[in-house]
């Protein structure tokens, strides 16, 4: 299945609305149809034998008022979720009969089995892999179709050794339980009776840890004669070119590999804890039985701030370097170059070339309007460079004779010229002036 | 390399390709306990060669009850330090948590229960000011405070854990180990702990703070910005916990 289908199945389940809610009075009541069944030899429940279990299974769990109507109740929910069906098919114009579906079978089984690995289970279980091993490999030692390298050697190597192989880890899961309910056990007893708990914890640390050690040994054992079991299985299929049982026998031996790691792993894990407790009940239980010492070390931290002290621990010494001796270099400060932008004095002209006097009133009588424009008429002729000298002359000739209408004007050239003057107006009767 | 496990002089000690490793981690300050058997079982063989050869740089190579190595300056030739008021309450704090059966089954506990327990021992007020003494005053927010009791709590976990007294198992867990049994050798004695803190002054295995540079004190600097705050806390990083006890040279 691909990663988009596995969203879409999880999807489509969870737009369902898919649950399963068994509490367990109802738990019970599946228990009791299988137990019966096993029992009675038969499967199949009668309408009225079902609700009369239910009843009295549901009276001695939760006492009801009225077990009738729960036992009724938990008909109903069991059926609805698909735990309990009805076989026969005649409708509701007669009672059917009922029976426990394979997922409540599973259900009940995985409550009611004590599913902890144990030596014996463990020899068991390992010793029925190694048999189905072998008889794979007297199989594949005459196999020469490919019917018979799929019925007799692949198919069993996929079905019935991986059952097993499931069952084992199982039972390690159940192991793994019932080593957290050992911790959570250990822990209980320190707490209620500290000093008096010593022997049964030591106790139950030395039985777990000799149950895992043992485990661990026989896990090892019977490993490695599954292995060189399917290393055989390996070379026959290599020979005949089987690359489907090449495949199983890979994944077998993968997962023989993870019981082993498991059993590393929890027999580290467990003496790891070992220590620990051994090191608590040595160093604090023994040596405080009142407990004491938490109640000291308590007030010392209350206290601490009112009277503080520190541990002293070794520090590596400290790397002193000696700062490099450096010539300082004197740089210049960064200046701007100073440039001299004013356009310097021009000598007045002491001798005009032309007669400048006449030559304005010249303009103004032509009907000049602006200082610009008897500039310009006075400038007429004369050289470039004797120009600049002779505007003021003008400019107060120009004051002298004429009237200004407004103040200063904007700056405006003067004809042709490279001159510019703040031009006045003038007025109309200027010539009078 | 030793055969039978033990080691015919010192210079077959210093040979041994662990001692440049182990000889450092000493010397700054680390425990070397059980968790890592070959470095420990080094320790243990070599012991009686290496405890006069560290003696002879003001030192007592310290081999404790709880099955931990560790170096103790006594001298001068030998550099030391103190560790940091954040540091002292929290492998305190710790190590009464290691005194309890409820975390024997576990195997570590969370930053959150271990804030809890200072806050429950210390008071949350002295606490913050305990935690960074040079972070005086209380107006900044709940918000900040918690933040910054955190980081310190943080940084502390961090210089535990390089000196051995802890592992971080991950961003919540933390793992206790046994050289944290150190934190609890003031209260082993029944007699007044004054006395007792006095003892261990004697051997050079505890300083005396003065009370004051942990106090809780005035609002000086409670509204200095959290960057300020952070730097002070990168100054204890780098030097701010080298405090001078007069043994350095």
């Amino acid at each position: 299945m691909s990663a988009a289908d596995h969203h879409r199945s999880i999807a489509r389940l969870a737009q369902r609305g898919a649950h399963l809610r068994v509490d367990t009075a109802e738990l019970c009541c599946l228990a009791a149809m299988h137990l019966q069944a096993e029992a009675g030899g038969s499967m199949l429940f009668e309408e009225d034998a079902l609700a009369a279990l239910f009843e009295a299974t549901i009276a001695a769990v939760e006492r009801p008022e009225s077990p009738r109507t729960r036992a009724t109740y938990a008909i109903e929910r069991l059926r609805a979720q698909g735990l309990v069906v009805r076989l026969d098919g005649a409708g509701i114009v007669r009672a059917g009969e009922y029976a426990l579906s394979p997922l409540a079978l599973a259900i009940v089984k995985r409550h009611l089995a004590d599913e902890r690995l144990t030596r014996e289970s463990l020899d068991g279980l390992m010793h029925s892999i190694v048999a189905g091993l072998e008889g794979v490999r007297a199989a594949a030692e005459v196999a020469t179709e490919t019917t018979l390298w799929s019925e007799k050697v692949r198919l069993p190597l996929e079905l019935v050794v991986a059952e097993l192989l499931n069952g084992v880890e199982r039972r390690q899961l159940g192991l793994d339980e019932a080593q957290r309910t050992i911790r959570a056990e250990i822990t209980r007893l320190l707490e209620a009776d500290w000093l008096d708990a010593l022997g049964g914890i030591e106790a139950m640390l030395e039985r777990t840890g000799d149950t895992l050690t043992e485990l661990k040994s026989l896990l090892l054992q019977h490993a490695n004669t599954a292995h060189a079991v399917l290393d055989d299985i390996q070379a026959l299929a290599q020979e005949a070119g089987r690359i489907e049982v090449l495949i199983a026998v890979r994944r077998t031996g993968d997962q023989i590999d993870r019981l082993l790691a498991w059993g590393r792993s929890r027999h580290e894990a467990w003496s790891e804890y070992h220590r620990s407790v051994h090191r608590f009940l040595r160093d604090v239980v023994r040596l405080d039985p009142d407990r004491q010492l938490s109640t000291r070390l308590r007030a010392f931290i209350s206290d601490w701030p009112q009277r503080p002290f520190a541990l002293r621990v070794a520090a590596p010494p400290r790397l002193v370097s000696l700062p490099l001796p450096t010539r300082s270099v004197l740089r210049p400060p960064v200046r701007r170059v100073q440039q001299d932008w004013s356009p310097g004095l021009v000598a007045p002209v002491e001798a005009p070339p032309v007669d400048i006097a006449a030559r304005v009133t010249l303009a103004l009588a032509s009907g000049a309007l602006s200082l610009a424009d008897v500039v310009a008429q006075v400038l007429e002729g004369v050289p470039d460079d004797e120009r600049y000298g002779l505007v003021g002359q003008v400019a107060a000739q120009v004051a002298a004779r004429a009237q200004r209408r407004h103040g200063l004007g904007p700056w405006v050239e003067v004809g042709d010229t490279d001159i510019e003057v703040t031009d006045w107006t003038l007025a109309a009767e200027a010539d009078d002036a | 390399m030793r055969d039978d496990g033990a080691f015919p002089d010192l210079a077959a000690v210093i040979a041994d390709e662990a001692f440049p490793r182990l000889d450092q981690a000493l010397r700054s300050g680390g425990h070397i306990d059980a968790q890592h058997p070959a470095d420990y079982q080094f320790l243990v063989d070599a012991s009686p060669w290496l405890e006069p050869h560290y003696r002879r740089y003001g030192a007592d190579l310290v081999h404790a009850a709880d099955g931990f190595f560790y170096l103790r300056p006594v001298g001068e030739r030998l550099p030391a330090r103190r560790l940091s008021p954040a540091e002292m309450l929290v492998g305190q704090v710790l190590a009464l948590f290691a005194l309890e059966p409820a975390t024997l089954e576990a195997g570590a506990v969370t930053r959150g229960q271990l804030l809890e327990r200072l806050r429950d021992l210390v008071g949350n007020d002295a606490l913050l000011v305990a935690l960074n003494p040079r972070r005086r005053g209380g107006r900044a927010t709940v918000h900040r405070a918690e933040a910054n009791a955190r980081r310190d709590v943080s940084t502390a976990l961090r210089r535990l854990a390089r000196l051995g007294f802890v592992d971080l198992l991950d961003e919540d867990l933390i793992g206790l180990r046994d050289p944290l049994m150190r934190f609890v050798e003031p209260a082993r004695g029944a007699e007044d702990p004054a006395e007792a803190l006095a003892a261990l002054v004697r051997v050079g295995e505890v300083a005396i703070e003065d009370p004051d540079a942990v106090a809780p004190a005035g609002p000086a600097d409670a509204d200095r910005p959290l960057d300020e705050l952070d730097d002070d806390l990168d100054d204890d990083l780098d030097d701010g916990d080298d405090v001078d006890d007069g043994s350095e040279p």
